[in-house]
């Protein structure tokens, strides 16, 4: 571990938060590093005396001009907040995508056709010896392959 | 008494002597040269023949070369118009062998057997044509005519020696016509060794059979209350139900059978794909030694029944049909 990095854990170090295996090896840069330790001890003695002080209280003033902004924003009429709702551009939008849904849905929940090629297919399987037939079969359909009929 | 009992002998025993030469001069009945021409021919072969199909104004011609040797070993090569070899079928009688030249592909799959052709005397009047010279074989003419209207009619050109159909020939029942396969050289006398008849080395594909269904109880369960009918108008009979998978769904396919026309009927929980409702289609060309079974193009016809979407597909007219869906809206 080089000083650099060694300077970003410090902090880490101070809260008790770092893992074994990164600590162990922060702590044997400290042993021969003495620029890292007088700065771990700098950032220890700013606690110290920081954890002496007594707390500090908001000041109230700020804290009613605060609660006050707060109060103003989520009180806003109703209004304003479906004024967004109703601009062009995000009612197509919407629209568009209720469409979409439905679409997608009669797509996938209607009885999809199958191609009348299959059952000639199948109806030439029922009496094909010759093989020529999937061949006349695959000329007549863009439809047709040889692969639904076999598996390997 | 003595004397005409010899007399009865000597008759007996002339007509023994004489018969077979009086059969190969090709005097069997239609009947017996029909049932000569749908089994396996006596004799080995090869040769190159023609098939070509009319479907509407437009026809598709197909090569191939033929070799077949007794009693059920069969090979055909079907030729690329520039005369390569695209696809090999292979059959022994029992399993099936289709090797895709280009693709590298071979497909294994069993061989059909019991075809119903005896279902054929009963639908079809067998009459004789006279005979004829084919490539200098004198052949017997007979003719299949449909004793319902709507069905095809086939000819055969028929070597009674052998039963080796030496020509092919089927109208559809406005005249017009709809297949013609012919032989364009053929040996009678080939030496063809086993070897010929064996599948290439290759990864093999095994076309997966359909689920059979013997019964209503064995079908998906938005079909139990359709009716299952072993027999419909114009002679078919039911010869198998399977179940087509149709993803997460299944179809049903009854297959029906009058002795030379196959008729499919698919019942799907999903509607099909086809404008208009009915029209001409191109079927297939389906051959093995006695290619008797040649189709080309055919009808179809949909509408919708009970909740299921029914489909009728075969080499008939649309008229007929259209009186077999009719009959299947209205059984009784």
């Amino acid at each position: 571990m080089n000083c650099n990095e060694a300077k970003d854990y410090l902090p880490d170090l101070l809260c008790q938060e770092m893992e074994e295996d990164r600590e162990r090896a922060l702590r044997q840069h400290l042993a021969h590093c003495a620029s890292c330790a007088e700065e771990l001890e700098g950032l220890q003695a700013v606690r110290m005396a920081l954890q002496k002080e007594p707390p500090v209280r908001m000041p109230q003033e700020i804290r009613r001009a605060i609660l006050l902004k707060a109060e103003e924003h989520f009180a806003s009429p109703i209004e304003s907040r479906w004024r967004i709702v109703l601009k062009p551009a995000f009612a197509f939008s919407l629209i568009g995508l209720l469409a979409a849904g439905i679409l997608y849905f009669m797509h996938f929940t209607k009885e999809k056709p199958v191609p009348l090629e299959f059952f000639l297919a199948e109806h030439t399987r029922a009496l094909s010896k010759g093989a020529l037939a999937r061949r006349t079969i695959a000329a007549a359909s863009p439809y047709y392959s040889l692969q639904p009929l076999i598996t390997q | 008494m003595r004397k005409n009992r010899k007399h009865s002998l000597f008759l007996r025993a002339l007509g023994i002597v004489l018969l077979p030469r009086i059969l190969q001069a090709g005097d069997l009945s239609p009947k017996d040269l029909f049932l000569a021409a749908v089994k396996a021919p006596t004799a080995p072969y090869q040769g190159t023949r023609t098939i070509i199909t009319w479907f509407g104004e437009e026809s598709h011609a197909v090569e191939a070369r033929v070799y077949f040797k007794p009693p059920s070993l069969w090979r055909q090569e079907v030729l690329s118009p520039k005369g390569e070899i695209e696809r090999v079928v292979i059959q022994n009688g029992e399993t099936e062998w289709v090797w895709e030249t280009e693709s590298q592909i071979l497909i294994k799959r069993a061989g059909k057997k019991n075809r119903p052709f005896y279902t054929a005397l009963e639908n079809y009047n067998l009459v004789s044509r006279g005979k004829e010279d084919v490539m200098g074989e004198e052949t017997a003419i007979i003719e299949l005519v449909p004793k319902s209207s709507g069905s095809p009619t086939r000819a055969l050109w028929v070597d009674p020696r052998n039963g080796i159909i030496l020509k092919i020939k089927q109208t559809n029942s406005d005249g017009s016509l709809a297949t013609e396969a012919h032989f364009t050289d053929i040996d009678m006398e080939p030496d063809l060794p086993d070897d010929l008849f064996e599948p290439p080395d290759a990864p093999v594909l095994n076309e997966e059979p359909r689920k059979v269904a013997a019964n209503t109880q064995e079908l998906p369960e938005v079909f139990r209350e359709i009716p299952w009918m072993t027999t419909l108008v114009n002679g078919f009979q039911l010869t198998a139900a399977t179940l087509v998978p149709l993803g997460d769904e299944e179809a049903v396919h009854f297959q029906y059978n009058d002795g030379l026309s196959v008729l499919s009927l698919f019942v799907s929980p999903r509607p099909i794909q086809m404008n208009p409702p009915s029209h001409q289609v191109v079927l297939t060309q389906y051959e093995d030694p006695g290619f008797i079974l040649s189709t080309s193009a055919g009808n179809v016809i949909e509408w919708k029944q009970g909740g299921a979407y029914f489909l009728l597909i075969g080499e008939l007219s649309q008229a007929a049909l259209q009186t077999i869906m009719e009959f299947i809206r209205n059984p009784s």
